[in-house]
């Protein structure tokens, strides 16, 4: 009997994969937010970030296989995520015929809820910024980050040797710090 | 480690982008101080939690959920039931057995030349003749 706060991601998938709807209800439970999170900041658009997250999801089941195989499915999900975020980029940018700069398109700072002052407002607002200011491939990271991932399944989503996922978070730390000017 | 240079230890402390040493000193700090320990745990769960981002629409999660259930429906139909597949290899493997059985009642009946192992075939026709 499959349950949200005990199975495995591949229990559920072999659930999902013997024809049982809610493996995948469970699993999309799990990962739409950091996996939709993750693709807004390739493609901040709410339709065709929904159209990505869509085809991503659906890749369980339409590439069995390779999903059965992965070795860490949450890492596969989100190799997957990107791979079909960067195969958009390519058909846009062929349809556009230059160069776009997808970080050039990224989503705004999120708006705080105003019922929340957990880390003080201003401090979280700078914070929300300098994420949303940071170059596409240390975005990914942190979202890959925050998605729960370890460093070495971050490693695998975009085929990166393990010390530069290191080294690209140390970047990002200074980075982030050099944004807030030690605010936090 | 003081309360004065924690703060901006906090984020890299939490995304795992720390030297060993520093790490030790953070996580010493955060076991004495309750006051640096609530700032990291807002920290952790600001970042952790709802950052405002917009979720998928309903209507996005509706036709997902549909586009699943049609997929598993297809994969059903199209899949071997439990007894089909040994029927079908049980009935394909006889046919083979007929079918060679064939060839050879074919291939050994009275008018097939006879077989001499090791004589070359002009000398089978020499000999028929």
């Amino acid at each position: 009997m499959i349950s949200g706060a005990t199975s495995s991601d591949e229990e559920l998938l072999e659930s999902l994969l013997d024809g049982d709807v809610r493996g995948f209800d469970l699993l999309h439970a799990r990962y739409e937010r950091p996996l939709f999170a993750f693709i807004r900041r390739h493609h901040p658009q709410q339709q065709e970030a929904e159209d990505l997250l869509h085809e991503t999801f659906l890749a369980l089941l339409r590439d069995r296989a390779a999903a059965r195989a992965a070795t860490n499915l949450k890492a596969w999900l989100f190799q997957v995520a990107r791979h079909l975020c960067l195969n958009r980029h390519r058909t846009q940018r062929r349809a556009a015929g230059a160069l776009s700069d997808p970080a050039a398109s990224r989503a705004p700072a999120a708006e705080l809820h105003p019922e929340r002052i957990l880390l003080g407002t201003e401090r979280q607002r700078a914070l929300r910024a300098a994420i949303a200011n940071l170059p596409l491939e240390l975005a990914e990271l942190w979202h890959l980050r925050i998605g729960g991932l370890s460093y070495e399944e971050m490693a695998s989503v975009p085929a990166v040797p393990l010390g530069t996922v290191k080294s690209r978070m140390h970047g990002m730390v200074h980075r982030l710090r050099e944004e807030l000017l030690n605010d936090l | 480690m003081t309360c004065e240079n924690m703060p901006p230890e906090l984020l890299a402390f939490h995304l795992g982008a720390i030297d060993p040493a520093s790490r030790g000193e953070v996580e010493s700090h955060l076991l004495v101080c309750p006051a640096c320990l609530r700032s990291y745990l807002a920290l952790k769960r600001s970042l952790e939690e709802d950052d405002g981002t917009p979720a998928p629409s309903a209507a996005a999660r509706e036709r997902l959920r549909r586009a699943v259930v049609e997929e598993l429906a297809v994969t059903r139909s199209t899949r071997w039931r439990w007894w089909e597949r040994p029927l079908a290899f049980g009935l394909a493997a006889t046919a083979a057995l007929v079918a060679l059985s064939a060839v050879r009642t074919v291939s050994s009946g009275p008018g097939a030349a006879p077989r001499t192992l090791g004589q070359p075939a002009a000398e089978r026709v020499e000999h028929r003749g």
